[in-house]
């Protein structure tokens, strides 16, 4: 299984996220107040909503060519080009992205570990069956982890570089692994974090990649947008997953 | 409280004469950090940067205090500031199991290095490279639950050490140290003296330490 990687090998040890708890539909649409985090009731949620419609406005301008993804309850947003397949709740847990028993072990023992994905592909839901970060199609994942207390004491800007995918790993692993571009610092208000881009080669395939990964002042929750394919494909579609990676909107307040 | 106000902040009060809300700003969190005690208020602004010492300690600057710490006169620093409470005050004081308290306060830039590996644990090496002395059997013992700290864009942790200064001889001291969101700038506050002098005045060093105040500014 493509997400094998994703879901396990990938992410280096001490940030383990293999396992992943997933309290609603991860993909769906931009819904505002699901979560009720940080309040409930009408209030708040035409509050939520009311935000989601701006930052819908913001992020798409006039326009409806795009699919809005995120989860307002972690004040993640980002958008993949309209017609792109996104795939559903049922989807992500077969594909072991979600509803994993070592997802209720990680929630249980408070691990780090995903507590929000979500996929979006250029193509249709057959496309899912074959190597996913590996096909020819190019790919977005959307995360939101919550961070272990312990591991947040030792997070620093280098981490997030190689946090997803886990790249000493890989090269522990026998991958190849190059820069597309220089790591560079992102800093959005109270956020800070990093854009970074990878080809990495292995005997399992080849897969190039882009993202930006973002954590709070307390290193405690870290929102990760990944976009990337096969190298050829990468190669072909780096400016649409660059601007796609763009799109990432989080909201903190702290 | 304001007669009490010398040295540093004197100098700097001049500067602020012409700019009346950086006045009330410099008069308000004097006023903060001074609390009902009495002291004198050390600050500057332009580093974002504010603390209390208290009245009898000798104060130094970064060329007073010379090579009493090694490589101090030529590291390149936003802001310094060394106290001592011994009657018969010395530079020497500063970082010695001294039977009097001394305290210093150091404001620097992160190398792009340091930037990118900083992390919260990291910064309680930022004046003692704790861990690279631990690692030499040299590091200094817990003696506090480390505490973090977080403030708008700044973070920052709050820790006690007993440090092996020389054989048979340690001392005892607790640094706050905050760094802001870029991970490019930190200030650090360290107070300590001998293990006798730390345990009989811990109230007090306590309180000298939490008026130690950082301005967030985003």
């Amino acid at each position: 299984m493509p997400h094998k990687k994703s879901d396990g090998t990938l992410i280096r040890p001490g940030h383990r996220s293999r396992n992943i708890k997933v309290q609603v539909n991860p993909v769906a649409q931009v819904r505002p107040g699901r979560r009720g985090r940080r309040g409930s009731g009408r209030t708040a949620a035409g509050a939520t909503a009311a935000v989601a419609a701006v930052l819908a406005l913001a992020l798409g301008g006039c326009s409806s060519s795009a699919t809005y993804l995120g989860d307002s309850g972690y004040g993640f947003y980002y958008k993949v080009p309209a017609g792109w397949y996104v795939a559903s709740e049922p989807v992500l847990k077969r594909l072991q992205f979600v509803g994993t028993p070592a997802a209720a072990t990680a929630a249980q023992e408070g691990l780090t570990r995903p507590v929000y994905v979500s996929l979006a592909l250029d193509g249709t839901a057959n496309d899912i069956e074959g190597p996913l970060l590996q096909g020819g199609r190019p790919v977005v994942l959307g995360y939101v982890f919550s961070i272990n207390p312990s591991d947040a004491q030792n997070f620093s800007l280098a981490s997030l570089e190689s946090f997803y995918p886990d790249i000493q790993s890989a090269r522990s692993q026998g991958a190849s692994v190059k820069q597309i571009f220089p790591p560079r610092y992102v800093f959005r208000g109270q956020l800070r974090g990093t854009r970074v881009g990878y080809f990495e080669s292995s005997p399992q395939g080849d897969m190039g990649y882009q993202e930006i990964a973002v954590m709070d002042p307390p290193s405690d929750k870290v929102w990760l947008l990944f976009g990337g394919c096969s190298i050829s494909c990468y190669q072909s579609h780096s400016s649409q997953i660059s601007k796609i990676i763009d799109t990432l909107r989080v909201i903190y307040h702290g | 409280m304001a007669e009490r106000v010398r040295g540093p902040l004197r100098r700097r009060r001049g500067r602020f004469a012409s700019v009346p809300g950086s006045l009330a700003v410099v008069a308000t969190l004097a006023a903060m950090v001074s609390g009902c005690a009495s002291g004198q208020a050390v600050s500057d602004s332009a580093q974002q940067v504010f603390f209390q010492v208290p009245s009898g300690w000798r104060i130094y600057n970064q060329v007073q205090m010379g090579n009493n710490i090694p490589g101090l006169a030529q590291s390149k620093l936003y802001f310094f500031r060394a106290a001592s409470a011994n009657p018969r005050p010395s530079p020497s004081d500063v970082f010695t199991p001294s039977p009097y308290p001394w305290l210093l306060v150091e404001v620097r830039s992160l190398a792009p290095s340091e930037q990118s590996q900083m992390t919260l644990e990291g910064l309680s090496n930022v004046l003692l490279p704790n861990d690279t002395l631990a690692s030499y059997g040299q590091g200094g013992a817990l003696i506090g639950v480390p505490r973090p700290l977080f403030k708008g864009s700044l973070r920052g942790s709050e820790v006690s050490f007993q440090y092996p200064f020389s054989p048979g001889d340690p001392l005892d001291y607790r640094q706050v140290t905050w760094v802001d969101n870029r991970t490019d700038k930190v200030w650090a506050f360290m107070i300590g003296c001998s293990v006798t002098c730390y345990e009989n005045d811990e109230s007090q060093i306590g309180r000298i330490a939490s008026n130690f105040y950082v301005e967030d500014k985003g």
